[in-house]
């Protein structure tokens, strides 16, 4: 069935609004959503330095930085472990998306089994297999300006971290998805995407949404441009909310068959599958909106 | 019954002790009304009570109160989540909030007050009963009603009365688009009455009048006895 909620604050003190532990509540109440796997996407203050993160096999240790520079020709530095994997920092020579994607493939290939999660000035993403409440220790203290959550029930794919969302909109910096539903057309857009020489980190169908908003985006769309190009290219159904550095947008299918509720005050919108999640989050006496059948929209942070 | 058995604090409580409870208060007898408080809009909550009981909830409920009933009274002071009151056989659900989608899914008799707004496909196969919404109705308001009434003192939104076979739509505002197949229609005396009777037990001040009616345009689900050829290649 699969949860979703996604959390921005308006205004001053934006970085240091609590984005973690907002998502880490409203997640608790959809965790009856799904318990295959779950995940955060934070977006805090942009750092100079584009980094990057990657997921290694369970077990397997960080591979020494010297043989990791030659699989990708010094256009990484400032390894850092993490508990899955390792972040590293990113070259600002590696800008364009065909020179990501390069990157990326040089990590994967290189290091069997490992995957690239996320890339990005200011978005972080955390996955788990299992419950959500795993990674509360590591995402609830963290703040930010917004985010974005999942509570998987795998209907399709495997369960992994790779396939666990929200998933980086690869290989566009700073934009990640959290899905719903099911795009029934993935197979053939991947085709065409593909053909293009874009890659994925999984075979599962969400994926495919945050590449193809990124694709967008990085012609110069805005997000709400990008949103009206996309949303009629996707077949099946799907509730969503795409993060970006810009700010938050959501879509629903013209059926309305995955629910999607929004609360908005001056200080912060809330997004989530089901009102007990805004409930928890902001007391009983909200009100409580929905996104309509074929609506998309976006909120800027600023 | 005793004063304390009559209002129960539904927080730490699962939901089958809750639905438990309920039923052991309907076992009671016909005269028993219960309090529930703290329902933190979590999911089926007074599921399957098939005897009649008095219900009061306040708070917002989640998915599919009320599913699965026959004979309860129930009011609850909040909104509730998706499929309220489905497959209800008789009694009263009465919201003052708004509902979310699918409310009165299915339901065979009994009525269904919403005095907010409902979510999309209200009333979706609906078999007997009458819903009365007091604000708007979303997307597919009415989809494949077999029978029954929806009244809708608001506006409706897209693909309203979609596939209807005999069911029928009273609505006071806008319509967005009719569905496949639904058609305005005259309302006659019947409609009337029906009308003022389900607006008295709404704090809408509207008059019967100010309705119009859709109903099927009968051309989807009828075919023409004489095509068997066709239908035999089916069968």
């Amino acid at each position: 069935m699969c949860g979703i909620a996604g959390i921005l604050y308006f205004g001053k003190a934006e970085e240091q609004a609590p984005v973690g532990q907002a998502l880490a509540t409203m997640s608790q109440c959809l965790q009856h959503r799904g318990a295959d796997s779950a995940g955060v996407a934070v977006f805090g203050s942009p750092n100079i330095k584009t980094s990057l993160q990657v997921v290694l096999p369970a077990g397997m240790l960080l591979p020494e930085p010297q043989l990791i520079d030659g699989y990708v020709k010094g256009f990484l530095s400032g390894y850092r472990p993490t508990d899955d994997g390792f972040t590293a920092n990113v070259s600002p020579l590696v800008t364009s998306p065909s020179s990501r994607t390069e990157l990326v493939a040089a990590i994967e290939q290189n290091i069997p089994g490992s995957v690239v999660t996320s890339l990005g000035n200011s978005l972080t993403i955390y996955k788990t297999v299992g419950l959500v409440q795993r990674l509360f220790p590591t995402v609830s203290p963290l703040t930010g300006t917004h985010g974005i959550a999942h509570l998987r029930l795998a209907t399709e794919s495997r369960i992994d971290p790779a396939h666990a969302q929200p998933f980086w909109g690869r290989p566009y910096a700073d934009i990640a998805v959290t899905h719903n539903g099911h795009i029934t057309n993935y197979h053939k857009l991947r085709q065409k995407l593909e053909a293009r020489d874009l890659t994925f980190a999984s075979k599962n169908d969400s994926e495919i949404i945050g590449i193809l908003i990124g694709e967008r985006l990085a012609e110069g769309r805005d997000l709400s441009g990008a949103l009206s190009d996309v949303i009629p290219t996707l077949d099946g159904s799907y509730s969503f909310i795409v993060a970006t550095s810009q700010g938050l947008g959501v879509a629903r299918d013209p059926f309305a068959t995955k629910p999607l509720l929004f609360v908005q005050t001056d200080e912060l919108l809330a997004i989530a599958s089901e009102q007990q999640a805004l409930h928890r989050l902001l007391g009983e006496h909200i009100r409580i909106q929905e996104i309509q059948p074929k609506e998309f929209r976006t909120w800027v942070k600023a | 019954m005793g004063e304390s058995l009559k209002t129960l604090d539904c927080a730490g409580l699962t939901i089958r002790q809750i639905n438990s409870f309920l039923k052991e208060a309907a076992d009671h007898g016909p005269d028993t009304a219960v309090t529930l408080i703290n329902p933190d809009s979590r999911h089926n909550i007074a599921v399957g009570i098939t005897k009649p009981l008095d219900i009061l909830i306040e708070g917002n409920v989640g998915y599919y109160c009320t599913g699965l009933c026959d004979g309860v009274t129930v009011k609850i002071n909040g909104d509730t989540g998706w499929g309220l009151a489905e497959n209800m056989m008789s009694g009263l659900v009465m919201v003052s909030g708004s509902a979310g989608s699918s409310a009165g899914a299915t339901m065979r008799g009994g009525r269904l007050i919403v005095n907010g707004d409902t979510g999309s496909r209200c009333g979706i196969a609906m078999k007997g009963g009458t819903i009365v919404v007091g604000g708007n109705a979303g997307y597919m308001t009415g989809f494949m009603m077999q029978k029954g009434n929806i009244v809708i003192c608001g506006d409706a939104g897209e693909a309203l009365g979609d596939s209807l076979y005999e069911g029928k739509l009273y609505i006071r505002g806008a319509i967005r688009s009719l569905g496949s197949d639904a058609v305005e229609a005259e309302l006659n005396a019947d409609d009337i009455e029906m009308l003022a009777t389900a607006l008295a037990e709404v704090s809408i001040d509207a008059s019967p009048s100010d309705f119009r009616k859709v109903v099927s345009g009968k051309k989807l689900y009828n075919f023409n006895t004489k095509e068997k050829e066709i239908w035999k290649l089916a069968l």
